[in-house]
Order: C-alpha cells, then sequence, then structure tokens
C-alpha cells in the first residue's frame, strides 16, 4: 500500500508549508533567544492594606531587550460601576515586591511605589548584556478604607500588563 | 522517513514560537462588591394613652448607602388628641413626641432631632445625606400627654394619627 506520505498531494502541502510558514518561523527569536512572560494570579479579596494581586515572570535572552510596564483603565482608581447611591471612586497604589532571579545588565527596574495616574515602565532596556529571569510581585495598597465600614457600591478597575520583546 | 520527521519538526517548533509570543498581554482585574443595605423598620407597642409618659414603640434604621437617607415624623392633627364629636364639650388634648436613642452610635454627618415639633407639619427627625460610614440606629418613641385639664377622665373618643416616613436618597 502506497504511504500517503509519498503522494503528490502531500509534497504539495509541504511546498506551501514551506512557503508560507516558513518566514513566519524564521522571523521569530530562535537564535537562543529566551522570551517568557506570564503571571500568576492570586485574585485576593480586596481589603484595606496590602493586597497582593500576583507575581509576574519574565525570562528573556534577548539581546535586543524588551520592555514590561503596567497601565490602569482608571488611571489608580477603583471606580463605581454607577452613582446610583451617590458613589465615589476609591484611589489605590500599587507596590511592587522583587522575588527570586536576576535583572539583566541594562534592563532597567523601576520599583517604585505608583498611583498609576499614568503608565508605569515596570522593566525595560534595549541592549542587555545577560539574561533576565525575575519574579516580581505587584500589591495593591487600599488605604482609607475601612472594610467593616463599607458603603455600598460596585467598584472596579483593570490594570494591563503589557510586555513588549524587541 | 526523514520527510516526516521534518515535517513534524517544522510543525512543532512553528507552534512553540506561536505560544512562546502569544502572551504579550495580561490584565489584573481589581473588583469590589458591597450591597446595598436599606432597611427600616417599626415596632409598635399599642399602648392604653394615659396622661403623662407612653411608650408607642421603636424604630430602627439600617443603611450603607453613600447618599443616605432621611427620616421624619408627621401629626395629622398637629400633635393633639382631638376628639371624634365635641358634643358633650370635648376639646383636643396636647401631646408631644420625644425620641430615645437605644442603640448605635451617630457619625459626624448625622441631623438627630429627638424632640420634634409636630405643630409645624413634617418634620425631619433623623437624616444623613454624605455618610462616610454604615448607620445603624434604634430609637424608642415616647409620647407625652399634657392633660392638665382632666379630659381623660371625661366621656369622649379622641384619636390622631402619626406617621414616621423613611425615605432612601
Amino acid at each position: 500500500m502506497k504511504s500517503p506520505l509519498n503522494t503528490p498531494i502531500f509534497n504539495i502541502l509541504i511546498t506551501l508549508f514551506f512557503a508560507y510558514a516558513l518566514p513566519v518561523v524564521a522571523l521569530g527569536p530562535l537564535n537562543n533567544e529566551l522570551s517568557l512572560f506570564y503571571v500568576n494570579h492570586k485574585h485576593p479579596v480586596l481589603n484595606a492594606g496590602q493586597n497582593i494581586l500576583g507575581d509576574i515572570i519574565i525570562k528573556n535572552d534577548n539581546p535586543a531587550g524588551f520592555k514590561l510596564t503596567l497601565q490602569s483603565n482608571h488611571h489608580g482608581m477603583l471606580t463605581p460601576v454607577s452613582s446610583d447611591n451617590g458613589e465615589l471612586a476609591i484611589p489605590y497604589t500599587l507596590q511592587f515586591e522583587a522575588g527570586s532571579g536576576r535583572i539583566g545588565d541594562g534592563i532597567a527596574l523601576n520599583m517604585q511605589e505608583t498611583t498609576l495616574h499614568t503608565e508605569h515602565i515596570l522593566l525595560t532596556g534595549t541592549s542587555p548584556s545577560n539574561s533576565t529571569d525575575i519574579s516580581l510581585r505587584i500589591i495593591a495598597i487600599l488605604e482609607n478604607f475601612n472594610p467593616s465600614q463599607r458603603l455600598a457600591g460596585h467598584y472596579r478597575d483593570v490594570i494591563e500588563v503589557h510586555y513588549t520583546n524587541y | 522517513m526523514l520527510q516526516r520527521c521534518s515535517f513534524i519538526a517544522l510543525i512543532v517548533s512553528f507552534m512553540m514560537s506561536i505560544c512562546i509570543h502569544a502572551l504579550e498581554k495580561e490584565t489584573f482585574i481589581l473588583d469590589i462588591y458591597v450591597p446595598m443595605i436599606s432597611r427600616f423598620s417599626l415596632n409598635l407597642a399599642v399602648p392604653s394613652i394615659k396622661n403623662g409618659l407612653n411608650v408607642l414603640g421603636r424604630f430602627q434604621v439600617e443603611n450603607n448607602t453613600r447618599d443616605g437617607f432621611s427620616i421624619s415624623i408627621s401629626s395629622k392633627n398637629n400633635s393633639h388628641l382631638s376628639p371624634i364629636s365635641s358634643e358633650d364639650g370635648e376639646e383636643n388634648i396636647p401631646y408631644f413626641i420625644h425620641l430615645q436613642r437605644i442603640a448605635g452610635t451617630l457619625s459626624t454627618t448625622t441631623i438627630e432631632n429627638t424632640t420634634p415639633l409636630l405643630t409645624m407639619g413634617e418634620t425631619s427627625i433623623l437624616s444623613n445625606t454624605l455618610q462616610d460610614a454604615v448607620t445603624n440606629l434604634s430609637y424608642r418613641i415616647y409620647l407625652t400627654l399634657d392633660d392638665s385639664s382632666h379630659l381623660l377622665k371625661m366621656a369622649g373618643s379622641y384619636s390622631d394619627e402619626i406617621t414616621i416616613k423613611y425615605t432612601d436618597i
């Protein structure tokens, strides 16, 4: 019985694959580059004080560098979904803690507490001399927020974390 | 065989490259939901009204909305027990209301009136239109009858209707 891999149809498919898929594959970071970005979410019930949102893990050995930024949809405010009962937005800030790992030389890390009124650049560098392999903890701080005296309302914000591998 | 292995290897590396570069954005969702509490209850004592101090009942209010609430009181006969008829010389018997807070703590933004004048129409007894804390208060309602003319000892039927109104703003 003739193998399906030796049929003309299969040869055509292989040719098409090399024509269209190979350029896409070739443009990716295959030259000893590692670019890994993900988040371990903690999903905390928000209360006054510190709330651990999760850990960002970055692994990168791209000689062209990378960037990691955080941006709040409501500029650092837990915004009421409606104001039917006079709800007001609740401000918060973000703090950062470096976990295990290393930051590559040439990569700048900004762990200053931020109000997220503007975009916060957490990691950036365009010509590192060695790799980055780091875990960064993201902590939301809610002050002036007494859980036992919560006023009614639905308050929400979304923080976008953008990773760009150059 | 070599052709098949190469094909499989290329497919695997192609899929890996997609997976490695797909996660370029993550989100943290911060969400707080506090359900609204707006409760008012009135417990009537239904006393046999006598001259002097009478306990009419008590009310409780619980509210956690920022724009708050108001509670008012009014008397149909302007703070008088009025006779149904005056065929036998019956006259109005004046009374006044006062409140005693029996549970809860007032916040700094709550306005409390424990001696409302019911001769002035509808009168506010409790309000808070800009709450910064949850309200949970209970009051006892007293009616003090001033029957210096001893009308209650004489024949007659006297009544009034007191309305306590709770509004969630």
